[in-house]
């Protein structure tokens, strides 16, 4: 993708090492395709990742007794699949350090390998989709999402964040489409079960 | 470009991990991981090209169909994915 718009090999690479956020370089692209001037690429590509402060969050308590500079390396490495991951092992109560390291790592080191041999040999392969190898990411987020679930409650959580992120995608507000239905959909997730609480 | 996406992920790693949350905070927060998920989900399984699309152009609703049975009833990811992007070939095939 890059390559077609003639982003330098240097450049992509530089970019998967340092951004390290798949959907925002694939965005960054998409909006360089269509000529938009370099701040609102970065305002974008800001918007779309406060998602990750969300995840982060998420994962902070999990790793609470790291030291500061281990807490900051992997902060830097959350992604949405490796989120999604370490949510089911912590969930469970497995929460190795050196696992979540490890999943961290292999995915960045993978991510920007991939990024090169993605660079190098997308005009060798004509159609990658016919064989339905784009479906992979989406199939692992169903596949974690159900690992996930654990009460009926979260499915009603899950459906109104699904919801919600489909009418602001709709509507163009596709930067917005992850971290405002997380938050509507989970106050109203622990508002339920406090409620709950209270009356039984 | 680093920066707006590096700032975001870590900042909540060296504010909200040396101090504990309120129970009503640990208890949003174990909704957010599959709050996040499906909403990254579902624009990708039902937009199609900018509007909701459940017709045979968009593929990736009827293949997310076979593959969220599989998902339920396995709780095996390896295996969900096979059978998605099985799917998928065979649709487009």
């Amino acid at each position: 993708m890059a390559r077609q718009i003639g982003v330098s090999l240097f450049e992509t690479i530089f970019m998967s090492l340092i951004v390290y956020a798949g959907s925002s370089q694939i965005l960054a692209i998409g909006l360089l395709q269509a000529g938009q001037p370099t701040p609102s690429i970065v305002l974008a590509t800001f918007l779309f990742n406060l998602r990750f402060f969300l995840m982060s969050t998420s994962l902070a308590p999990h790793v609470a007794k790291w030291p500061w500079w281990m807490r900051t390396l992997f902060g830097y490495q959350v992604a949405d699949e490796s989120f999604a991951l370490l949510s089911v092992k912590f969930s469970r109560g497995e929460s190795h350090q050196n696992f979540a390291i490890a999943v961290h790592m292999t995915a960045y080191v993978a991510w920007s390998l991939f990024s090169l041999i993605g660079y190098l040999a997308g005009s060798l392969i004509p159609n990658i989709n016919r064989w339905g190898l784009d479906f992979a990411l989406p199939a692992v987020l169903i596949g974690l999402l159900f690992c996930l679930i654990q009460n009926r409650l979260m499915v009603v959580v899950a459906a109104l964040a699904a919801g919600l992120a489909l009418i602001l995608s709709k509507y163009g507000l596709k930067e917005w489409a992850v971290m405002v239905p997380a938050v509507v959909a989970a106050v109203c997730g622990a508002g339920v079960e406090q409620w709950k609480k209270h009356h039984s | 470009m680093a920066i707006v996406t590096a700032v975001p992920r870590v900042v909540p790693m060296w504010v909200f991990s040396r101090r504990t949350f309120p129970p009503l905070v640990m208890i949003w927060l174990k909704y957010i991981p599959v709050a996040v998920i499906a909403a990254m989900l579902a624009p990708q399984l039902l937009l199609h090209e900018g509007r909701i699309d459940l017709s045979a152009a968009n593929p990736y609703f009827w293949v997310s169909l076979p593959t969220f049975v599989v998902a339920w009833k396995t709780k095996n990811i390896f295996l969900t994915v096979a059978i998605g992007i099985g799917c998928l070939a065979i649709v487009r095939f």
